[in-house]
């Protein structure tokens, strides 16, 4: 079990309620919040691209290639050139809209899967759960590489492509949470009056597994983007001329020697969001973690702090266990 | 342990044959027929009539039923037999093994770094816990886990190869030629293995075993190499385990900028190509490492902390 999930378990456990008082935690932390401006301006201005720039993203123009950054073109333009800074706005919708597609699939379909097994047992934990065995045997970028090389090029495989290979991991954790609430005096109860075993799966125990999950989805963004533009930039995305950060790599592969530039502000934006991703998932996993949970108010923490010498800690810290995503194999496939 | 390990073998094999099946119904099932692909590269410039795509088919052994062709597939995985690729007109075997070379050079360069460059930076940012560089680490690990391996490429490429002519830009000629694909491979690795190390040492820094050891008048430096390290080591060769297999199957992205031609570029190949053989070996042949990876990081936690008996059940820990 790696680190997270061992964290998520825990906060299955303690049912640590992700609510307001927690969210005004997670705006104390500084580098969380970097995260969370970073991600919101970039959401705002992929939402705003038509407004932010006049230029065509697909619009060709051959009398102006390779200009250099002007007030006109604030990146230049590409081989075709078509405005670089336009594609990189109207990118983000795309390349941000199939994480977040991809993620909510792979949420859905981990947790539908994963209560299947955990409520139902027998055959269908056994399928299931054998499926999760086998699919985690696999590195998900080549397992991937074969879905979307044999479902063929698009948007939609790929978002396909991603959902399928990447549910286990959650299947196996909402397995095991459900198994613990399934045990709870609540359930008992609801079964005790008569509940169908739908009902208690929906009504009882999916809600209280949905917080930490809906979390564990949000660390996981980053590295969801991360796929997307990996199996984007091997050209298993959309085609040529759609923006997407991706594929505009792989498109400005050809020009490394003649425009460096135009390879790097497709990379440097994937860069930032999943840094954004990575630092506002890190302050949700200091949230989810009972052993940072603190009522006392920050006033009173600070009072305490200058009458008390510090004291050892009792171990490390969320903070200090989990900066990075520690429990993705494919971290390194991915590279 | 003996007994667990050995459960822990046999389980393995019901796993790889679901694999197997797997793969094989995945790639048998794909849109877009091979046979016909074969044959209208055969024709050159002329449409394959449908005589020649049987033709094909017949020679691919495709004609025969799906459990047929499964069976014999099966029955050469076991005895050793790959089959032929269908691009390469070749053994399979012989495929995988002029591509086995160029992916442990690059598996064995990165490990290399990863080792001399995690481990010390892992040791130094537990040392340091608390004290103002630990944030300069933790940046810095912060962004070695973001930063995605193909645009460290480029910038590599960029900085060294195109500007400063120091390295070749791509393809595999001697050991500068291994530097940017070794250094692209191993940033993520080192990043994390630096931290979940530093985690690790902070904890075992709270045993009493540490505190004796200080108290004998040891040195901190002494302390933490000879008393922690092996303490710390369990989350570290865990993952260690799980980097190395993921290394030897082949890293796709960076050998394709690169132009390494190690396993990840055969399986991107084979996958272009519709080389059904060599895609069905090559991801059989990740599932085996990566089963046999954490076979052996399991069998490693009882050498490195005697403490641990994996007798009890078989569930994953």
């Amino acid at each position: 079990m790696s680190a997270s999930e061992a964290v998520l378990r825990q906060a299955g456990d303690a049912f640590v309620p992700v609510r307001r008082r927690a969210f005004r935690r997670l705006l104390k932390d500084r580098t969380a919040v970097v995260g969370l401006v970073v991600i919101g301006l970039v959401v705002l201005a992929a939402g705003l691209a038509p407004w932010l720039t006049s230029s065509d993203p697909v619009q060709t123009n051959f009398s102006d290639r390779f200009s250099p950054m002007s007030r006109s073109h604030p990146m230049g333009t590409d081989n075709l050139g078509r405005d670089v800074f336009a594609r990189i706005l109207h990118g983000a919708r795309l390349s941000l809209g199939m994480a977040l597609s991809a993620t909510a699939g792979i949420t859905i379909l981990g947790i539908f899967l994963g209560l299947v097994a955990g409520m139902y047992g027998r055959l269908a934990e056994t399928v299931i759960m054998r499926t999760v065995d086998v699919l985690l045997a696999l590195p998900t970028l080549i397992l991937a590489l074969v879905v979307v090389g044999l479902l063929g090029q698009g948007l939609r495989n790929l978002v396909i492509t991603i959902v399928l290979v990447q549910w286990p991991r959650y299947a196996r954790l909402v397995r095991g949470m459900a198994l613990k609430i399934r045990e709870q005096d609540f359930v008992e109860a609801a079964r005790a009056v008569g509940a169908s075993r739908p009902r208690i799966m929906f009504r009882h125990v999916a809600p209280n597994l949905l917080g930490p999950v809906v979390v564990f989805s949000t660390i996981d963004l980053g590295s969801v983007l991360l796929s997307v533009s990996s199996l984007s930039f091997l050209g298993f995305g959309v085609g040529p001329p759609t923006p997407e950060w991706g594929s505009m790599l792989a498109e400005a592969r050809s020009f490394l020697d003649r425009e460096p530039m135009l390879l790097f502000w497709p990379g440097a934006a994937i860069t930032l969001m999943v840094l954004a991703f990575n630092l506002a998932g890190d302050g949700l996993r200091d949230l989810l973690d009972p052993r940072t949970v603190e009522s006392t108010p920050g006033w009173e923490r600070k009072l305490r702090k200058r009458r008390r010498p510090p004291a050892q800690p009792a171990g490390p810290a969320a903070s200090d266990i989990e900066v990075l995503r520690t429990d993705d194999p494919d971290a390194v496939a991915r590279a | 342990m003996a007994r667990y390990l050995a459960r822990r073998l046999l389980v393995a094999i019901p796993t790889l044959l679901a694999l197997s099946f797997l793969i094989f119904v995945l790639v048998s099932n794909a849109p877009g027929d091979p046979a016909e692909e074969y044959a209208r590269k055969r024709a050159g410039s002329q449409q394959p009539t449908p005589q020649d795509i049987k033709d094909v088919q017949l020679e691919l052994g495709l004609d025969r039923p799906f459990f047929v062709q499964y069976g014999s597939w099966l029955k050469g995985m076991v005895t050793g037999d790959l089959g032929q690729s269908f691009a390469k007109r070749i053994p399979v075997y012989d495929v995988m093994r002029d591509r086995l070379g160029p992916t442990l050079e690059l598996t064995f360069a990165s490990v290399l770094l990863i080792m001399m460059v995690g481990l010390p930076l892992g040791v130094m940012a537990a040392m340091f816990h608390r004290h103002w560089s630990d944030q300069i680490f933790r940046i810095f690990a912060l962004f070695g886990a973001s930063i995605p391996g193909f645009f460290l490429a480029y910038v590599l490429i960029i900085q060294l190869a195109t500007e400063l002519k120091l390295l070749p830009v791509a393809g595999r000629q001697g050991l500068p030629s291994l530097i940017m694909p070794a250094i692209v491979v191993a940033l993520t690795p080192v990043a994390v293995l630096s931290r979940l190390l530093r985690a690790s040492l902070l904890e075992v820094f709270t045993e009493d075993y540490i505190r004796t050891a200080k108290s004998k008048g040891l040195g901190s430096l002494s302390v933490v190499l000879r008393h922690g390290l092996r303490n710390a080591s369990i989350p570290v060769v865990t993952y260690a385990g799980t980097v190395l297999g993921a290394l030897l199957e082949g890293v796709v992205v960076t050998e394709f900028i690169f132009a390494w031609p190690g396993l990840g570029l055969l399986t991107l190949e084979a996958i272009s190509q519709r080389d059904y053989p060599v895609i069905q070996a090559a991801v059989l042949m990740s599932g085996i490492i990566y089963l046999a990876g954490s076979f052996a990081v399991d069998a490693l936690y009882g050498v490195l902390d005697p403490r641990i008996r994996l007798e009890a059940g078989l569930e994953r820990i």
